[in-house]
Parts: C-alpha cells; structure tokens; sequence
C-alpha cells in the first residue's frame, strides 16, 4: 500500500527510545525526513510523541503536594508548548498528523500506575481536542496504547512502528480520534 | 425511600450556589450535617441563611479556596470542627472558563483553544480542576477509614468522555479523563474500607452558569438565547435542560447507605445527550 508521504517531515519525542526508533524506521521506510531537534520540527507535518511507563507508584505513597502528578503534567504542558509551532504549520498546508503511544495505563488497573493512567488520560483528551479543533484543516490525531510490560521487545515496538506510519499516512484521513492497542489482547475491556 | 444517612457529615465544595447548593439542600433533608465551602463568602452566607431556616444548626460554612491543598485542609477542619468526623465529601469546583482571560481571576485557567494557552495554562487548568479533588479525597480519606465508611464525589462534566471543541475548552477536555482516571484508581485503593468513589458527569442542567454558557453561545452565534437552547435540547432524548434537583438525586443516592457497590463510576445526567454506548 503506498502510504503516499514520502518527502513529509516528521518530528519524534518522547522518552521511549525503542518506540521512537521503530517509528523513527516505519516512517523513513515511507519516505519521511525526521527531525529529532525541537527547532527543526517547526515545519514538521506529522508529530510522534511516544511515552515510556512512569516510575510506578501506588496512590498512598504520593506525597501530600502531590508533587508526582504536578511533575508528570508539566512534561505534558511543556508537550503542548513545543507542538503549538508545528501544528500551526500544518492547518496551513492543510496537512496533519498527531499520533501518541501511550503505556496501556488509561485502559487497565494495573498497580502502581496512577500517574501513568492520569497522564494518559490528559493525553487521550489532548488528542480528542486536536482532532476536533484543526479537523477542517486536515489534522488528524490518533493515539496507540501498548502493553507497558513489552515496552522493549521489538516484535511489539515494530508493529507500533507500524501503525503509526499508517496513522501518517494519507489513506488514513478519515481516521481520527480514535486509539488503537497494540498488545496481543491482553486488555480486557470491551471497547 | 429512606437513604439511611441521617446524621451522617458531609462537605460540599462550591456548595454556595447551583448544583453544590441543591445537593446541600437535599442532603439537610435527609438529616445529614452539611458543611458548605466556596470562595465568595458574600455568597455562602447568603446560602447559610436560607439553608439554616430549613435545617436549624446543621449548616456551617467555611470561605475557603478548594483548588488549593491548604484551602481544603482548612475547609475540612472547620467541618470536623462543627460535627466531627467526614463521612461524604463532594467535589465541585467550576473548570469551564467562558469568559475572557481578563474577567478572570487570577487563580483560575484561562479559557481557549489549544493554540491560545502556554505552557503555565496548562498547569493552572490541571491544579484547579484535578488537584482540588485530589487534596479534599486526601483530607478526608482517614476520617472515612477510622469510620469504615464514606462516599467520595465528584461533580465532573461530559467533557471527561466527549471532550467539546466547539467552545475554547482545551483544558476540561484534558484534565476532566484525568480525573476520572483517578477516580477510577482509588476507587479500588478504598473499597475494602467501606468508601465508594463515584463521578457524576453534569450535561446540561438549568443554572445560572448553564445560563451564561448559552448566553456566550448565542452571543458567539450571533443567535437568541431562545434558539441555542432549542437547538442545544434537540440533541439529547428528553428534549429539554435538567433541573439541579434532578441532578442532585443522583448524588444523594450515591450518598446512600443503599449505594454501597456503586462505585468507581462515572455516569452522565444529560438527558441522554451522549451518543457512547457506555
């Protein structure tokens, strides 16, 4: 299938390097530049932010200031910050893709994620609203979730490589804001 | 029916007006101690009297910042203070900020579209709306262990399953999932305790900030208020706004010594406004 990109620009972040190295290989497949540095992704079409599984904590053991959630989130406005450039760019041209890749926390009750599952959830409802807001500009955003226990195991990070591309790619217009599990049916839920 | 919580404590933050008010009310009449809390003082006087003259003595109040951990604290002292331990805490503090960013104080988020806000934007929006329910379950979790019973609720909105787009609303849309992500997580941590923790999810329910939302619609839509109210009820199954009694209700039977294996919910009051199968 040609995912009709080549020559497209992509800026990867996150701190999941696996991740990010077999999106960063999926897409340059295709034909894509990437563009690691946060300057050079001001002209980028399409934005990958994988994030690694946080430290786990259980929820007694957050500190009464709740500094672990005030530090997770503000990674996540910093996020925000660093996209407003790029997203700009692309309602211009008229071409967009957001794609997050998420530990599976906002959809399991797996012990010590709290702050992972909260984080998640702000992101699920970022993704939402960008999807919503830049819709009629021909943004799309899309979120993958992946099973936080194989977060280095290549077979799970190729097909998560995989799947982002897809989300990149122009036959993939129609497709937004939905989030796809990347973890061999290991969730339970339904939906 | 017979909720069987007379005599039980409860806090209500943002009790002084709208839903807080209403569920405050309804709870007085079922025998339980209400403590309000809210910013405006002027305000929670105003409802102390007029609740007082229903409830004689079971009515205190505490003019307190509920999105600040220190706020909180002092409210939930005051309320031990008046009739001891804990046992129902709501948490209702407003995230849908509609006017423009200057009209607003300085504590809450600034409302807009995601290209409108800064880095800080984001972390106001998330201190107010999620830490506020973080520090009141904190505050009031050892009274409910020591009693071996408590009811934990949130006052969220619609938003933490169909974020809007429509209306600068970038911040709801992130940090109200959060929450019920929360919610969700130490609903299992306080079960074996007796504590449930429950999220109503408010649609559209006739009160004065209900009104000015369709006010700004109308304004934005160069529209009459009459018309976005029409087109807005069209879109849910009953085909008109609820009443804060209504939504109360729900509340009040969560609070209920019948409702105690609901929990680690959340549930729309919207008239069947969601179009989610769940």
């Amino acid at each position: 299938m040609d995912l009709g990109i080549a020559g497209r620009k992509a800026w990867l972040t996150g701190d999941a390097p696996c991740i990010v190295q077999a999106c960063c290989d999926a897409l340059s497949a295709e034909g894509v530049t990437i563009a690691r540095d946060r300057n050079a992704a001001a002209t980028a079409d399409i934005i990958v932010s994988a994030l690694a599984p946080r430290r786990p904590v259980e929820i007694e053991d957050i500190d009464g200031d709740a500094r672990d959630f005030l530090e997770a989130w503000d990674g996540l406005s910093g996020l925000c910050e660093a996209m407003r450039g790029p997203i700009a760019h692309m309602s211009r041209t008229g071409f967009g893709r957001v794609i997050f890749i998420l530990p599976d926390a906002p959809k399991t009750l797996e012990p010590g994620e709290i702050v992972g599952r909260v984080l998640g959830l702000g992101m699920l409802g970022l993704q939402k609203n960008l999807g919503g807001e830049y819709g009629e500009s021909g943004l799309t955003a899309n979120s993958i979730l992946y099973d936080a226990a194989r977060r280095d195991d290549a077979a799970m990070t190729s097909e998560i490589g995989a799947l982002c591309a897809y989300y990149a790619s122009r036959p993939a217009a129609y497709l937004t804001g939905t989030v796809m599990t990347v973890d061999g049916g290991k969730s339970r839920s339904i939906f | 029916m017979d909720l069987g919580i007379a005599g039980r404590n409860a806090i209500v933050s943002g009790g002084s007006k709208g839903i807080g008010r209403e569920i405050a009310r309804m709870l007085l009449a079922e025998g339980v101690n209400v403590t309000l809390a809210a910013r405006n003082a002027e305000a929670l006087e105003e409802a102390r009297v007029a609740l007082d003259a229903e409830a004689p003595d079971r009515v205190a109040v505490a003019s307190a910042d509920m999105t600040d951990r220190a706020g909180v604290e002092a409210a939930v002292g005051t309320a031990r203070q008046a009739f001891g331990p804990v046992h129902i805490a709501i948490s209702n503090v407003i995230g849908t900020v509609i006017k423009p960013s200057e009209e607003q104080g300085r504590k809450g988020p600034r409302s807009g579209h995601f290209s409108d806000l800064e880095r800080e934007d984001f972390n106001i929006g998330f201190r107010q709306l999620f830490l506020s329910a973080w520090h009141l379950a904190q505050a009031v979790l050892p009274d409910m262990r020591d009693q071996r019973w408590g009811r934990i609720i949130n006052i969220g909105s619609k938003t933490a399953r169909e974020p809007k787009w429509e209306i600068p609303h970038v911040l709801p849309n992130m940090v109200r999932p959060a929450v019920a992500g929360f919610q969700r997580t130490l609903a299992d941590a306080v079960i074996a305790d007796g504590i449930t923790v429950n999220n109503a999810l408010t649609g559209s329910i006739a009160t004065d900030r209900n009104r000015s939302y369709m006010a700004y619609l109308a304004d934005k839509r160069g529209q009459t208020v009459a018309e976005v109210e029409r087109h807005h009820h069209m879109t849910n199954a009953i085909k008109r706004a609820g009443t804060p009694s209504e939504m109360a209700s729900l509340i009040l039977f969560w609070c209920s010594a019948r409702a105690s294996l609901i929990t680690g919910q959340s549930v729309a009051v919207d008239g069947g406004h969601s179009r989610h199968i769940w």
